[in-house]
């Protein structure tokens, strides 16, 4: 089959030259201190496999870990984006990260057409399988938190056939409340060849990882070309990624760190599964481009015009040593400053206070003084967040109306859907674009609330895709992801770069019912009824009439004989008092006979009350 | 319910209330005022407890301690606010972001909304988010301190010893993996007249109002401390509670910070009460202080004017208290540290909060630190004095059947009465012109008097309802 592949602004191409039909593993660490401080880490171990899956029934897994691959082949998957992360990546503090990932976990997937299954149907399965696999709550993802984006994702890795992909075959859903911790990384370590026995992956001891400022767990899947840039055939690219962002001038007072300072011990060896194994030191930041020193030396040191990498081959590097622990030390005495804000940065929040209705902001950032940046802007939230689009802003600093290039808006479905907005739109060089939104805060029934409901509920992160135009403001982080360093970077210096970045999740309160309550209105409710309610329907639905006494015949027997008179009297007296019990019924028949009062009545009937209806 | 319809019954109540309403309405007011005093006094006043089993108050090891820096930034402050009137907004923004902290700061303008006085309210509030290890900045503790400068400490006291612990708890903080939470040290210039957090954080817009776009934010605030430190030692710690329209914080909050005060060996006092002594205690069940302090906690609710500038926060729905220094009249020695370790206190309970404080009571009166009334035993006496207008109304109700009695008597039935109306007319126009007087009248008074009165313009409005309140109460009781 003839495979061509569309190099679409969002695609990731590789080269790594190992044309054998083999399984191969790379293992690389980039280490980036950051003036401020921070030293974030970033682990990535890739597989490529050329046994096709998807093609041949009876497949040989070998260093592919066969539970992706069944769970791929199973679902129809062309691609999957898995991440889980704790904490957010703080942009305007620490520049872009090597993949970005919402905090929480966020999955995308791109499926196969097939006639056999719906999309829906494989979405769903899949949900599960990845949520017995890496024992995350990833099975909480239903129809009313998954969404079909159409402009903010593209397939990251080969296209076949040079077409457009449908934009149906894709799924994304996001839970910012997912907790990570060891149970979601001993599993994601299982995936790996030496799992943790040995290579860089020693490195990830969990006490270190889960004690940093950030971290995330990725899993990505993709078909991607095995030469490039003759793209004849594809292989399968797994991607397992931890990032990590320590602070080690808090405890220590300043950056002087090493392997054995952040994960608590050097690093014995390569895996020998490894056809690389490679440790990435970067230092092209200006303020430490001179007084430090990295011992051992690396292996070499490549500088391009995206900046300047020592890096270390760890196999050679460990050969007739024990271990090998790098260490950063500065040579003078170092004043941390403010990191400046990358180019394109974002702060949402959510505006107005009170449980029934609000607004949800998002401030972006464009740095960059002489380029503007189209930016997809896509915000998704759930159902209970009831979006008004008419209320929708989108203004500059100075108040004038940005009209957005491109709009989808699907409104939510009560417990069914959730709200989807996408927009494209352009920031001016050097401007503040504020997006703003009205929403209402639905009142949920009572037995659709969480335990913790007085916590608030979590709404995820905005997405914001965009090409940035210059890739000199580019952090070198970026670049390992293009390119794996050292090899070529697939895209020359000046063109776009595409980057996508996620603000912070936002934690909404809803009007809550007081949950002692229905105890206290069962309570009240019953005692009203048992005691108010049949008088009070007595009272208010019976009406009340005179009517003509008949005359028994002992009345008149008691008229006609004249010494039984005196006993008549006092009959009538009683037959009187009958009539004020009965008075009552005043109110109903408001006549005169009424308001003349006593005297009126006694010569008349004796009025008796009667149940109508 | 035979006693709404049956006549006889009807007699005999109509012939009660109206024999009895004059003495009854005068006992109840004395009954309300002797059931509030009784309600106060710990027989019936119950023990407060913590309700929110997360907060866990004292029960961390302490380990705050960077005494040294306090002192530093101390000095520095007190320097400043001796001779400026101004927030050293430069100063105070370097040394939070030296700490390792996300600084903002935002410039308002607040203007009068009667006068066009070029007197303006201006300022400038500088924020600074530690942003926490553990989460992903949803959720926030806001630590607030007022900045006077020069004018205002000689009036309100210092609170430089504050800002100063705040630095210095922040650098504690900042090392600690546990948090949670993040928190936000907030500076905050012209305590009352300025922009408040909410207003900033919430971004809601006021005609009166004009600040600049606050570029940073952590997530929904959970609670919020205001702390007025005036000095290295003081005597004890006044909590205050009352904010805005009487708005009380949830209880826990309260109950955490006189836990962490008893527990430091900080006296914690409301309204100037602390926890019965013995002594008190027995001399008639302490009714003497608990209803002192319990009806100037009720008389300032009822001022609506919040009793520091956490107040403002209980507007915006976050539970928030104020710990307020009272000065001590010994200079010896330092209690830098067990003010540290009770405020580290309040933040670790605060940060262990899995949700937002609901557990506790949000209607209460305190007639001491360690007891509280809750609403179902102050509405006694609040239902008393309901009576009162209740009978009042049943006997004019039934005066007024009396009435209508004897004019059955002498006049024909069936006439209508004609030209009665005409007395309406005038009631009708003067209260139209009353209402409308009181429309104008505030603004009329404040940009006429306040200058005349030599009083501020947010003041002379405040002035205003009081003295137009005395003279609606000396007309009505001479009536």
């Amino acid at each position: 089959m003839k495979i061509v592949s569309i190099i679409s602004v969002f695609l990731l191409s590789f080269e790594y030259g190992f044309a054998s039909d083999d399984d191969y593993f790379i293992e690389e660490l980039y280490m980036n201190p950051m003036p401020n401080g921070f030293v974030h880490s970033h682990f990535q171990f890739s597989i490529f496999s050329n046994s096709n899956l998807f093609r041949s029934s009876g497949q040989h897994y070998d260093l592919f870990p066969k539970a992706v691959g069944q769970i791929i082949e199973s679902h129809d998957v062309k691609e999957l984006h898995l991440s889980l992360t704790q904490g957010l990546w703080r942009h305007d503090k620490w520049g872009y990260p090597v993949r970005s990932s919402p905090p929480g976990a966020e999955l995308w997937a791109w499926f196969n057409e097939t006639p056999a299954r719906s999309i829906d149907e494989s979405w769903a399965n899949l949900v599960n399988s990845l949520s017995g696999l890496f024992c995350a709550s990833l099975n909480f993802i239903d129809a009313t938190n998954t969404v079909v984006p159409n402009l903010s994702f593209r397939p990251s890795g080969v296209v076949r056939g040079g077409e457009c992909p449908d934009q149906d075959s894709v799924r994304y859903a996001s839970l910012p409340k997912e907790n990570v911790c060891t149970e979601n990384l001993t599993p994601w370590q299982k995936l790996l060849p030496c799992n943790s026995k040995a290579g860089l992956s020693t490195l990830l001891n969990a006490i270190r990882l889960y004690n940093a400022h950030y971290h995330t767990l990725t899993v990505d899947v993709q078909p991607v070309c095995q030469s490039y840039p003759a793209c004849t055939s594809t292989v399968l690219r797994l991607t397992q990624s931890i990032s990590v962002v320590f602070r080690p001038t808090l405890n220590a007072g300043h950056q002087q760190w090493s392997l054995q300072s952040l994960f608590d011990r050097p690093l014995k060896g390569s895996c020998p599964l490894a056809v690389k194994s490679y440790i990435h030191v970067d230092i092209s930041n200006e303020s430490i481009s001179l007084d430090y020193t990295l011992n051992p030396p690396p292996s070499k040191v490549t500088s391009d015009d995206h900046g300047k990498v020592a890096s270390y081959d760890v196999a050679e590097m460990t050969q007739g040593r024990s271990s090998l622990n790098i260490k950063f030390k500065w040579t003078s005495k170092v004043i941390y400053g403010k990191a400046n804000p990358p180019t394109l940065h974002a702060h949402r929040f959510i505006a107005g206070y009170g449980q029934e209705n609000g607004g949800i902001t998002c401030m972006i950032y464009n740095n960059d003084i002489s380029n503007a940046v189209d930016v997809v802007y896509m915000e998704t939230l759930p159902w209970y967040v009831r979006l008004y689009l008419h209320t929708m802003k989108i203004k500059t600093e100075n108040g004038t109306d940005v009209k957005p290039d491109m709009l989808r808006f699907v409104p939510g479905r009560d417990r069914g859907r959730p709200y989807l907005l996408e927009l494209m739109f352009t920031l001016p060089p050097a401007s503040v674009i504020t997006f703003s939104i009205q929403f209402d805060r639905a009142f949920l029934k009572w037995t659709e609330y969480p335990p913790d409901a007085n916590i608030g509920f979590y709404l995820g992160s905005a997405v914001i895709s965009a090409n940035l135009p210059s890739s000199a403001n580019f952090t070198t982080a970026r670049q390992l992801q293009d390119a794996s360093l050292p090899s070529s970077s697939s895209s020359s210096p000046g063109s776009e770069q595409f980057i996508r970045i996620y603000t912070e999740p936002l934690l909404l309160q809803l009007p809550l019912p007081d949950f002692s309550m229905p105890y206290n209105v069962i309570c009240l409710v019953c005692t009203v009824f048992a005691i108010a309610f049949g008088s009070i329907h007595n009272l208010t639905t019976r009406r009340l009439d005179y009517e003509k006494k008949k005359e028994t015949i002992w009345m008149k027997v008691k008229r006609r004989i004249p010494f039984l008179g005196k006993k008549e009297k006092k009959d009538s007296k009683e037959s009187k008092e009958e009539k004020k019990e009965d008075g009552r019924a005043r109110d109903a028949s408001s006549t005169n006979e009424d308001a003349t009062g006593d005297a009126g009545r006694t010569k008349e009937d004796v009025a008796k009350g009667t149940k109508v209806d | 319910m035979g006693l709404m319809t049956n006549p006889k019954a009807q007699k005999i109540i109509e012939k009660v209330v109206l024999s009895t309403y004059k003495p009854l309405s005068v006992l109840l007011y004395i009954g309300t005022f002797v059931a509030i005093v009784i309600v106060s006094s710990s027989l019936f006043s119950a023990k407060t407890y913590i309700s929110e089993n997360a907060l866990l108050p004292g029960l961390v090891e302490k380990q705050y301690k960077s005494t040294s820096d306090i002192n530093g930034y101390a000095n520095y402050l007190e320097g400043i606010s001796k001779t400026d009137d101004d927030i050293p907004m430069a100063w105070l923004q370097q040394t939070f972001e030296e700490i390792g902290l996300d600084t903002y700061s935002q410039n308002f303008s607040a203007s009068h909304p009667f006068l066009n006085s070029p007197e303006d309210v201006r300022g400038t509030n500088v924020f600074a988010i530690l942003r926490a290890p553990r989460i992903a900045g949803t959720e926030a503790v806001v630590f607030s301190i007022p900045y006077r400068g020069k004018a205002l400490e000689k009036k309100m006291g210092s609170t430089n010893h504050g800002i100063a612990l705040m630095m210095s708890l922040a650098k504690h903080f900042i090392q600690q993996s546990y948090l949670s939470k993040d928190i936000i040290s907030d500076s905050r210039q012209r305590e009352y007249r300025g922009s408040s957090l909410g207003e900033a954080y919430y971004d809601t817009s006021s005609d009166f109002l004009a600040k600049s776009p606050l570029h940073g934010r952590s997530g929904t605030i959970m609670a919020a401390i205001n702390l007025e430190l005036p000095g290295r030692r003081i005597d004890h710690f006044d909590l205050r509670l009352e904010g805005l329209n009487g708005q009380l914080p949830n209880l826990d909050l309260f109950n955490v910070a006189v836990k962490l005060c008893e527990k430091e060996g900080v006296k914690a006092t409301f309204h100037g009460q602390g926890s019965l002594t013995h002594t008190e205690l027995r001399d008639n069940y302490g009714i003497r202080y608990t209803s002192k302090t319990m009806l100037s906690n009720m008389l300032r609710q009822a001022s609506g004017k919040p009793h520091g500038i956490h107040g403002l926060f209980l507007r915006y729905g976050i539970p928030a208290l104020t710990l307020h220094g009272i000065p001590s009249n010994s200079k010896k020695g330092d209690q830098s540290h067990s003010i540290g370790y009770i405020l580290e206190g309040i933040f670790r309970s605060v940060n262990n909060l899995l949700e937002r404080f609901h557990q506790s009571f949000f209607f209460y009166v305190l007639p001491e630190t360690k007891k509280y009334v809750s609403i179902g035993l102050y509405m006694i006496p609040m239902g008393m004095l309901l009576v009162i207008p209740t009978i009042q109304a049943l006997a004019l109700w039934f005066l007024l059947g009396r009435k209508s009695k004897n004019i059955d008597k002498d006049e024909p039935i069936g006439e209508e009465p004609k030209g009665q109306h005409h007395y309406v007319i005038p009631v009708l126009i003067g209260v139209h012109v009353c209402g409308l007087l009181l429309y104008l009248s505030p603004e009329f008074f404040v940009v006429n008097f306040s200058s005349y009165f030599g009083l501020p313009p947010t003041e002379a409005l405040v002035d205003w309802v009081r003295s137009c309140l005395y003279w609606y109460n000396l007309i009505t009781s001479y009536k």
